[in-house]
């Protein structure tokens, strides 16, 4: 019998975490790891390995297929489907203190698309070799240039078979020709909800008036187009963080049933505002606090709130192909299907990455709408956006769940080599990705309710949670 | 002379050949140690932060790393051929 290359982490003083490269977990007491590193595995290991797909005798048996199969899904190939970001306008009617995208202001000139640019950014979208896209309107805010939008859904409706628009919208303006946008089946709305009234004034518009627009705003949309087509997400100041059940109850006032729990980004204006955002500790601990804040209210009312993060990466640990969040993929190799055009045409693999080049921290583009992708510099990023390989990745149990931030590494380290264990997206994932381990393991009822809810489970099998002998 | 603290870690002879390497990663995940090779296994010197059992299980751990690493590389190097064709 061959056992799979196992890697190996402690939970606690007790419990280690056990997993293959296929995403294949269990949990075990520490002597286990002991047996297995000794080869010293007794008849009674063997047989759980066996039995649970880590084990084979032969190149090409059922154990040995069935594990490439599992381990085949694990990897994250893309293709069929494209996910671009757009910024028509990097122009924004509010002031946020945290703006990772150092907006510019409403009046500016030079911060929109030409109608050259437009032009360019359609041959660009024509030419992409998929049949389905997202398309995700990013700002500055998009509304600001409504016509923009409309040229844009206009074109995909007619080049693609299915297009969906999201237009992530700080929502403090609407009038008829942006609610008739909405209404439209195929677009979403994100936009960012800080708490209760207070923490978003004091975060986003500095102005309790303006917070009273937005928060109608929010109504009027909900209202108009339901609320599983609007999403909204808390960005958590760390200096100065919402009371966990506070900010829930700002989110259930409007029907919401999933928030997406975010840190300031260290990014744009950030940088210099919030110093603090540069470091983990604070948030691991702050997040942890709010799941299990979470989870004892969901238990209490019945009602299940949902942390949209924590249930993705869940979902990420129990099956493969969970590869719907783009921040969160590996390999995660850039294309022009999973890129973003910013307001002068210049395209990035990621949002962080225009972020950073707007700062002049580092040219991150790798092309523009005129002379199409730069396959060179395209060629220099991909080794970073991939963990398997990586001399720290290849002895954690949650590689094969995990996936990299090279453009984050460099917004915060200058350099993209840096220890992984040394890395926010490290230390936050270890953060995690720990807590979702120990979650899926805990017998608590409220937890189980909270997790079979958000896994759509009636109850949480037992085989989801296997453990060694 | 240094005066720092030592801590001598005993591994067994079956994954001295590994050590090199479990200690290559040990030296930037905790700059402030230095690690050594020694008869029995691992030396450490400088200031412990985390208490010695610890370390010990730590440096342990890092050496099995080291040794299902090696021990399974062809294991991994097969499934990559396999993907590429």
């Amino acid at each position: 019998m061959q056992v799979w290359p196992l890697r190996f982490r402690d939970l606690d003083d007790h419990r280690t975490i056990l997993a293959d490269d296929s995403g294949a977990y269990f949990l075990a007491e520490s002597g286990f790891v002991d047996r297995y590193a000794r080869d010293a595995l007794t008849p009674p290991d063997e047989r759980f390995l066996r039995e649970k797909g880590h084990a084979f005798d032969r190149s090409g048996d059922l154990a040995h297929t069935g594990f490439l199969t599992r381990w085949s899904r694990r990897q994250h190939v893309g293709g069929g489907s494209a996910y671009v970001i757009l910024i028509p306008t990097l122009r924004c009617d509010l002031k946020c203190s945290y703006c990772q995208v150092s907006r510019a202001p409403v009046a500016a000139k030079g911060f929109d698309w030409s109608d050259e640019t437009l032009e360019r950014v359609l041959r660009v979208l024509d030419d992409m070799p998929v049949e389905e896209i997202q398309i995700e309107f990013q700002g500055g805010e998009p509304f600001l240039r409504l016509d923009l939008l409309q040229a844009v859904a206009t074109f995909a409706r007619r080049r693609f078979q299915r297009v969906r628009f999201v237009v992530c919208s700080n929502l403090q303006t609407l009038d008829e020709d942006i609610l008739a946008f909405l209404e439209s089946e195929d677009v979403l709305i994100s936009t960012s909800l800080d708490g209760p009234h207070q923490v978003h004034s004091r975060n986003r518009t500095g102005d309790d008036a303006l917070t009273d627009i937005f928060l109608r705003n929010l109504e009027q949309v909900i209202g108009l187009v339901g609320p599983e087509r609007v999403s909204a997400l808390p960005t958590i100041d760390m200096d100065d963080p919402p009371d966990p059940e506070d900010l829930i109850a700002a989110y259930e006032e409007f029907g919401f049933t999933s928030l997406y729990l975010r840190p300031v980004n260290y990014q744009g204006f950030a940088r210099k505002s919030h110093p603090a955002a540069r470091t983990s500790i604070n948030w691991n601990n702050y997040y942890r606090g709010f799941v299990e804040a979470l989870i004892a209210q969901n238990a209490r009312t019945g009602q299940v709130m949902e942390e949209y993060y924590m249930a993705h990466c869940l979902r990420r640990i129990l099956a493969p192909g969970m590869d719907s969040h783009t921040d969160l993929r590996n390999p995660n190799i850039p294309t022009s299907a999973n890129a973003v055009i910013d307001f002068d045409g210049q395209i990035y693999p990621s949002d962080e990455a225009r972020m950073l080049a707007r700062i002049r921290r580092v040219d991150l583009t790798i092309g523009n709408v005129s002379d199409g992708l730069d396959q060179e510099k395209l060629a220099l990023l991909a080794p970073g956006h991939i963990n398997n390989f990586d001399p720290d990745c290849i002895h954690c149990p949650y590689q094969p769940f995990c996936g990299t931030d090279p453009i984050d590494d460099l917004s915060r380290s200058g350099r993209i080599d840096v220890p992984r264990q040394d890395s926010w997206f490290c230390q936050r994932h270890l953060a995690v990705f720990d807590l979702a381990m120990e979650l899926i393991y805990s017998k608590d009822p409220a937890v189980e309710f909270t997790l079979s809810r958000w896994l759509g489970l009636e109850s949480l099998p037992d085989a989801l949670r296997p453990i060694a002998p | 002379m240094s005066a720092s603290p030592v801590l001598e870690i005993s591994i067994d002879p079956e994954f001295h050949a590994c050590i090199p390497a479990a200690l290559l990663r040990l030296g930037y995940l905790y700059p402030e140690l230095n690690f050594g090779v020694s008869g029995q296994g691992v030396t450490v010197r400088g200031e412990f932060t985390a208490n010695p059992t610890q370390l010990e299980h730590e440096v342990t751990y890092q050496v099995y790393r080291e040794k299902i690493f090696q021990q399974t590389l062809p294991m991994r190097q097969s499934l990559y051929a396999m993907l590429a064709g």
